[in-house]
């Protein structure tokens, strides 16, 4: 690794310099080569969850039954002041969108930060010390992975009774093997590099070795998982709603919007296609970075863009 | 059997290290293999003492024994290993800890895969005093890594000290990793193969650097390699291993000007002398055995050409031969001999070629 960084670096030292482009073309580039688009949305995402009562138009959960169903501002019969419409009680789709991000951004948050600690923890101590906490490890990443995970949460569900906290509780339950598997895997090649024997050597005992020597080597690839890891979350998270086992009423999010939205979807496809939409778009967001991100992590891609 | 190196060693109160019938096995699935097999050898202060051998002769397991880092399923059997007044042998995990790196530091073979790449050289290098926080100094940390990397001739070391791995050539990783084995100040380096990765003048200014650096901290250096080039530059006793034993001990001037081992001999033999043009370079017949399936008696007698029928049937005792440090020896049944006769002569007309 180290002997390739230093490959990388002399290559670079002898490419040319980069061309001046044009503005159309300069804009394309920094388009291609940054992650302008998630990180576009994500800020939106972000703004709309913690000022939600700033953005929205409307009260999320007032009914009004003389509105029901209206289309969005662009279709026939639509108004500016129900953007995207409103659902089958007359609710605004649009403000039910910018309060159901909160649950999103909550979510996503809490278990990926949970999952990354629990999974890159458990990983190392498995990839370092091998043996029965390695086994006992491996035997329930092997059972997870196994395990038609919905199904399982469904059941899961039933039993803990739907609810935002539950839906967190699933979650990391399910997503935390993921990481302790690539993070073993990473440790499993790190313990046997020449400088994990040095700082053993000069006297390193076992938590200065992980938090010096291994973590910050596995910190990349935890990174690059954890962005990847979102949009699993996000489509999760809606499944579970969709099916009426996440989050519970008058909480808003977007599986659950769609869940209620699909009996009039002949009639008002909006109710489906926008909350669909907004996970859709968050969730391809989450890949794009994680890619992104790898990339420049990545040493032997760096300057693959050019 | 070892009366006459006991009494030598006891006499020695500059005696940093005192290894002493060492014998380390590794218990694999296919049987018991002791890899280093009753190794006796001393080190003393300021001392630079080369521990020679082919590849799997025990050498690094010889330097994992003492930092007590041999890996599974290796075991030290037995011996002792005498390290300012304890056996390193019995003293706890804990306390190795504290010697390791503080006491006894170690330079790998590998600087380019030795050095974290995601840590600074100065951070790798502070890291030695969180390790060892009684080491630290009482002023800045950055400091007194400055001072240790300018100690082993870094140029410019403040600027350079917070650029990463990646930016230093072979042999500067290498200066760094003699400062992290240097950086407080231990009695004891171990450095296994040094220069191995190291081109020829590079080299020649880590071997430099090793010798400015004992004559500055008086440390001793337990030098592992095997080439006797660089023994003959920097070390002050020679240790032969082959397959697992101490063939020959002694200090460097009686082991190149007399070897005794047949061994030594054929290796010394095949070392390329200037001025000198060869067909081809001599070479020793045969191939090293395989430790776990070891023939009978002397170790070296399939490829010895001096090997009598004793040599095959019984392995050799260690016997004392003449030098400067007084402990060295030799383990062959026709050395024996043959010095036995030798100082027979010698009494017979006391010229005297014991020092």
């Amino acid at each position: 690794m180290a002997r390739s960084d230093a490959l990388v670096a002399e290559r670079d030292f002898f490419l040319p310099p980069p061309r001046r482009l044009g503005g159309l073309r300069r804009a394309l580039r920094i388009f291609v080569r940054y992650p302008v688009f998630p990180i576009v949305i994500w800020t939106t995402v972000l703004l709309f969850a913690f000022f939600s009562p700033l953005v929205a138009p409307h009260d999320p959960f007032t009914l009004s039954l003389s509105d029901r169903l209206i289309p969005p501002a662009w279709e026939e019969g639509g108004s500016t002041s129900n953007l995207f419409g409103t659902d089958h009680l007359g609710r605004d789709i649009f403000s039910r969108i910018v309060y159901a991000s909160r649950v999103t951004v909550i979510v996503v948050s809490v278990t990926v930060l949970a999952t990354a600690a629990i999974g890159t923890f458990l990983g190392m101590l498995a990839g370092f010390f091998g043996g029965v906490v390695d086994a006992v490890l491996m035997r329930f990443v092997d059972f997870q992975i196994a395990m038609p995970g919905l199904l399982f949460a469904v059941m899961l569900a039933t039993v803990l009774q739907p609810g935002l906290r539950n839906v967190i509780f699933i979650i990391i339950f399910f997503f935390w093997a993921g990481f302790a598997r690539l993070v073993r895997a990473e440790v499993l090649s790190l313990r046997e590099r020449d400088f994990v024997a040095l700082s053993r050597v000069a006297g390193a005992g076992w938590g200065r070795i992980f938090l010096r020597h291994l973590f910050p080597n596995v910190l990349s690839t935890v990174m690059v998982i954890a962005t990847l890891e979102i949009s699993s979350v996000i489509v999760f998270e809606s499944s579970l709603s969709f099916l009426g086992l996440g989050v519970v009423p008058p909480t808003v999010s977007w599986g659950q919007m769609l869940a209620e939205g699909r009996e009039y979807m002949s009639v008002a496809w909006w109710s489906v296609a926008i909350p669909g939409l907004a996970i859709f778009i968050v969730a391809l967001s989450g890949n794009l970075f994680g890619d992104w991100l790898r990339d420049v992590l990545d040493p032997h891609l760096r300057r693959a863009g050019d | 059997m070892t009366e006459q190196r006991t009494r030598a060693s006891l006499a020695d109160a500059d005696t940093i290290l005192s290894v002493r019938n060492l014998r380390t096995y590794f218990y694999t699935r296919d049987g018991v293999v002791p890899a280093v097999d009753d190794v006796s050898f001393d080190i003393r202060r300021g001392e630079i003492v080369g521990l020679v051998g082919e590849s799997g002769s025990g050498k690094s397991v010889t330097a994992r024994s003492i930092m007590r880092l041999v890996p599974v399923p290796g075991r030290i059997v037995s011996g002792e290993m005498i390290f300012q007044g304890r056996d390193l042998v019995g003293v706890s995990e804990g306390e190795m800890r504290q010697l390791r790196g503080a006491h006894i530091g170690m330079v790998l073979q590998e600087p380019m895969a030795s050095l974290n790449p995601v840590l600074t050289i100065g951070d790798q290098v502070g890291e030695l005093f969180a390790y060892h926080p009684d080491r630290a100094p009482d002023g800045s940390r950055d400091d007194a890594v400055a001072e240790i990397l300018q100690r082993v001739r870094i140029p410019d070391a403040v600027r350079r000290m917070t650029e990463f791995p990646l930016s230093f050539s072979g042999g500067m990783r290498q200066r760094v990793c003699i400062a992290i084995a240097t950086a407080c100040r231990p009695e004891l380096v171990i450095a296994d193969e040094p220069t191995t990765a190291l081109d020829v003048t590079i080299q020649a200014q880590v071997l430099d650097l090793l010798l400015a650096l004992r004559a500055e901290l008086g440390v001793s250096v337990l030098f592992i390699t095997h080439d006797l080039g660089v023994v003959a530059e920097i070390c002050d006793s020679v240790a032969v291993m082959y397959a697992g034993k101490i063939v020959e001990y002694n200090d460097v001037e009686s082991i190149f000007a007399r070897p005794q081992h047949p061994y030594t001999k054929a290796l010394l033999a095949s070392l390329p002398r200037l001025g000198e043009r060869l067909a081809h370079l001599p070479s020793i017949e045969g191939q090293p055995p395989d430790l776990g399936d070891l023939p009978p008696g002397c170790s070296f007698s399939p490829r010895c050409p001096a090997a009598i029928d004793r040599c095959r049937e019984q392995a050799p005792d260690a016997t004392a031969i003449p030098g400067a440090s007084g402990s060295g020896h030799v383990r062959c049944f026709v050395a024996a001999d043959m010095l036995a006769a030798g100082a027979a002569t010698a009494n017979a007309a006391p010229s005297g070629s014991t020092p």
